[in-house]
């Protein structure tokens, strides 16, 4: 009688395990994990930096900061941005940063946070987009931005992004 | 009983503070030496040239080609509506002015280099704020986005 009991209990576990089994390779999963951005565009995986030989960077970021690098040229070459971004073409002598480093710097640490890269390295810590483009709460900011120039703004990243690049 | 719960939080306190400074006079060695050396090191700049004609694509290839035949001229962006000519070259290598000149030995297309004022020499991307680039402050931010 006990081992009858003990049949059924297994066979009970079985088919609960069959069924449970079954329904998880037929139900598809309601949540399921969406690579982040950065992880598309090569995530965490460790490359050979071109621009600083035998140093090591994220594939991400690599990618993020070619964009970046190809978009600089051609907002530097706009003379719609040219206003908002004279600082690209200032000249350093030494002992500090050119425009060209440190905007490629930080607009990379933006777009890394913002597309979901966790490396604190990369974390971007300026301002916020909205005090950051009021001249009232930046001094860098020598006019307030329309809509007009961020889409200007957006153009030239898209030239930025297609083989119309620098060479 | 108090008086002995009283002297343990003085010490510790007192441990927890000189530990902070000690982290803090650390960082500022370490990171004064990284960014100074980073700053000393070689910086891709930009410099432009305004053409003062119209520009069609093949002139631009061929002011392109002739603007890389300059010792020191990495890349070029050639903006052909406005006319306008875009390089990067290393500071330690180059200046745009000296860049300049010797590129107008190769051109005859009427051509001015784009200066900045120096005014505008503050202006810049909003995500260049000097909070960001606080070499210190930098460090101490991203050290304590870890946690």
């Amino acid at each position: 009688m006990i081992k009858n009991k003990m049949y059924l209990v297994v066979l009970a576990m079985a088919a609960t395990l069959f069924y449970t089994s079954c329904k998880e390779e037929e139900t598809p999963d309601p949540n399921p994990v969406t690579p982040t951005l950065y992880t598309r565009v090569g995530g965490t995986t460790m490359v050979d930096d071109p621009a600083a030989p035998g140093t090591m960077i994220e594939a991400g970021r690599l990618t993020l900061r070619s964009v970046v690098d190809s978009s600089i040229f051609v907002i530097a070459a706009d003379p719609e941005m040219a206003a908002f971004f004279p600082v690209l073409l200032g000249e350093v002598t030494g002992g500090d940063f050119s425009g060209l480093t440190a905007l490629s710097d930080n607009f990379t640490d933006f777009l890394c946070s913002a597309t979901g890269a966790t490396n604190p390295d990369y974390a971007y810590i300026g301002l916020n987009m909205v005090d950051a483009h009021d001249p009232a709460t930046n001094s860098r900011m020598g006019m307030a931005a329309t809509d007009a120039d961020f889409d200007a703004f957006i153009g030239d990243i898209a030239i930025g992004l297609s083989p119309k690049r620098c060479n | 009983m108090k008086q002995k719960i009283i002297k343990w939080t003085l010490i510790t306190a007192s441990v927890a503070v000189l530990l902070f400074l000690a982290l803090g006079i650390h960082l500022y060695y370490v990171t004064d030496n990284f960014y100074q050396n980073q700053r000393n090191a070689p910086q891709l700049q930009l410099g432009r040239i305004d053409f003062k004609q119209p520009i069609d694509s093949v002139q631009a290839a061929d002011l392109q080609t002739k603007l890389k035949q300059v010792p020191g001229v990495q890349k070029t962006y050639f903006n052909i509506e406005d006319q306008i000519l875009v390089y990067s070259f290393y500071n330690t290598e180059q200046s745009a002015d000296k860049i300049f000149t010797s590129f107008n030995t190769r051109n005859t297309v009427p051509a001015e280099r784009y200066i900045v004022a120096e005014e505008d020499k503050m202006k810049g991307c909003p995500a260049m704020s000097g909070k960001a680039q606080s070499g210190l402050l930098l460090v101490y931010q991203k050290l304590f986005s870890i946690f």
